[in-house]
């Protein structure tokens, strides 16, 4: 041990010291814990999106058979691919419900509004993610679904064309998109959101969060608590809450493989994500 | 949650438990200490022991969930299944000849050098060498002027029946890996991996 801290000076107490943020009482509220929610989905999507990425292979010949592999005879492939999926689902959700906690207490007022906007760029980055995850499967739905976004985005005036080649990697869908997307969703958005939100919390630390005070708490009473260990027990909680909460989802509706991507036929019915 | 401010956290203040008692009695106490069994016996009150409950919960909770996820997705990244083999048939036994040779590929890519040394036309008189060095794992080639396989990574060499005459196997005593034959009904069969990475231009 004491060769250790000679080379690592930190003690419990500088620990103590770093961690010890004074948390407004209003957080005992489970509602108020919903900016941890996304950012413990968040490293739930890094580790199970790591290892999808061990067998997935991003080019049009190989992703449906890789994506069919890892669902069908990779031990527990089902399982991580259903947690990715429902991972994406509830991140959503919960960037959205976070969203308007923030809005309609109007936590987004001076001095946080660049705050604010950090947030709605992590909320573009989420469903950035969501719409390059699901076009990686390359089943109908995800290949025709990645066409019209594609053409969607080349309907926006002056830079719609070039945003469009950008995402396609060509005029068209073709053998250069699927490891274009595969990049952009595995790579580029978790490492810009992971920064944003480094910075997000940077700024909840300078600033404080927003305190209230609620109709039924004596004026007296202390209007904060410790960071830890009482906030983190919660946080802890709502991970272990979320991880049950996921794993059920996965096995009782697990993701699904539709049939291989065709580009000479558009399916019947051809709908977005839930999220848009 | 217990805060270092809350009352019931703290011990009682020592010595203040007989404020009646006379100064002079002050030593005798403490030589033959009457309440020594209950400050042994460590008090738990209700709001004590639950907290320790829901820190040991908690505990066994993180080690449950996040422990079955770890052990899954090691069993993830662990090969679902072993090599894929099967018997392939490879020629006709009466026509392979006494001294004949032949170079088979494998579906993996891999050549199979399959000779004959034998008469009698048992699975024993035929030879199925791997192409696969003992060493590392490099592939030999044939060199017909040295009439030996030839490994280019460590210059290891093998005579025509696959025993090392050179380099590291040599040293080690190794041999080119056989590949299993079988005949039936008169056919020459061998056992060979079915999956495998093809060679240029094969894919």
């Amino acid at each position: 041990m004491a060769w250790l801290r000679e080379r690592i000076p930190l003690d419990g107490d500088q620990l103590r010291e770093m961690s010890n943020e004074p948390v407004p009482n209003h957080l005992k509220r489970w509602w108020f814990a919903l900016g941890g929610t996304p950012a413990y989905l968040f490293i739930v999507q890094i580790v199970t999106g790591i290892l999808l990425a061990f067998y997935y292979e991003p080019s049009p010949r190989t992703a449906y058979g890789s994506v069919k592999y890892i669902t069908d005879t990779a031990a527990y492939g089902w399982y991580f691919r259903s947690v990715h999926k429902w991972g994406a689902t509830l991140m959503i959700a919960a960037v959205i419900l976070h969203q308007m906690r923030v809005f309609f207490t109007g936590a987004y007022r001076k001095p946080r509004e660049i705050n604010w906007l950090i947030g709605m760029c992590l909320l573009a980055c989420t469903l950035g993610a969501g719409f390059t995850g699901y076009s990686l499967v390359y089943e109908q739905l995800s290949y025709w679904g990645t066409t019209v976004g594609a053409n969607i985005s080349a309907s926006v005036p002056v830079v719609g064309p070039f945003m469009k080649a950008m995402m396609l990697g060509g005029d068209t869908y073709n053998e250069r998109t699927l490891p274009r997307l595969f990049m952009v969703h595995a790579a580029i958005l978790p490492a810009v959101m992971l920064g944003l939100i480094t910075v997000h919390i940077a700024l909840i630390r300078l600033q404080g969060v927003t305190e209230f005070q609620f109709k039924d708490e004596p004026a007296d009473k202390p209007k904060t608590f410790p960071f830890f260990p009482d906030h983190f027990y919660t946080e802890l909680s709502v991970g272990l809450v979320l991880m049950v909460l996921l794993s059920a989802l996965a096995t009782i509706l697990p993701a699904t493989l539709g049939p291989h991507a065709d580009p000479l036929s558009t399916p019947e019915v051809i709908k977005p994500e839930w999220f848009f | 949650m217990m805060t270092p401010d809350d009352p019931e956290s703290q011990p009682p203040p020592m010595g203040d438990n007989e404020p009646s008692s006379p100064s002079w009695l002050i030593g005798e106490v403490a030589a033959t200490p009457a309440h020594a069994p209950d400050a042994a016996v460590e008090k738990i009150d209700r709001r004590d022991f639950l907290a320790r409950a829901t820190s040991v919960a908690m505990g066994a909770s993180l080690v449950a969930v996040y422990g079955a996820f770890a052990a899954m997705a090691g069993r993830f990244l662990y090969p679902a299944r072993p090599a894929l083999k099967g018997w392939l048939y490879v020629a006709d036994v009466a026509g392979f000849k006494r001294g004949a040779s032949l170079s088979y590929t494998a579906p993996d890519g891999a050549t199979v050098a399959i000779a004959r040394p034998g008469e009698a036309g048992k699975v024993e008189d035929f030879i199925a060498l791997s192409s696969t060095c003992p060493h590392l794992g490099c592939k030999v080639h044939w060199e017909g002027q040295n009439q030996r396989f030839f490994c280019p990574c460590h210059n290891g060499a093998f005579d025509p029946s696959g025993r090392a005459i050179a380099g590291p196997p040599q040293e080690a005593g190794q041999s080119l890996g056989k590949y299993p034959l079988r005949i039936d009904g008169g056919l020459l069969y061998i056992e060979v991996p079915l999956e495998g990475l093809p060679g240029p231009g094969e894919a």
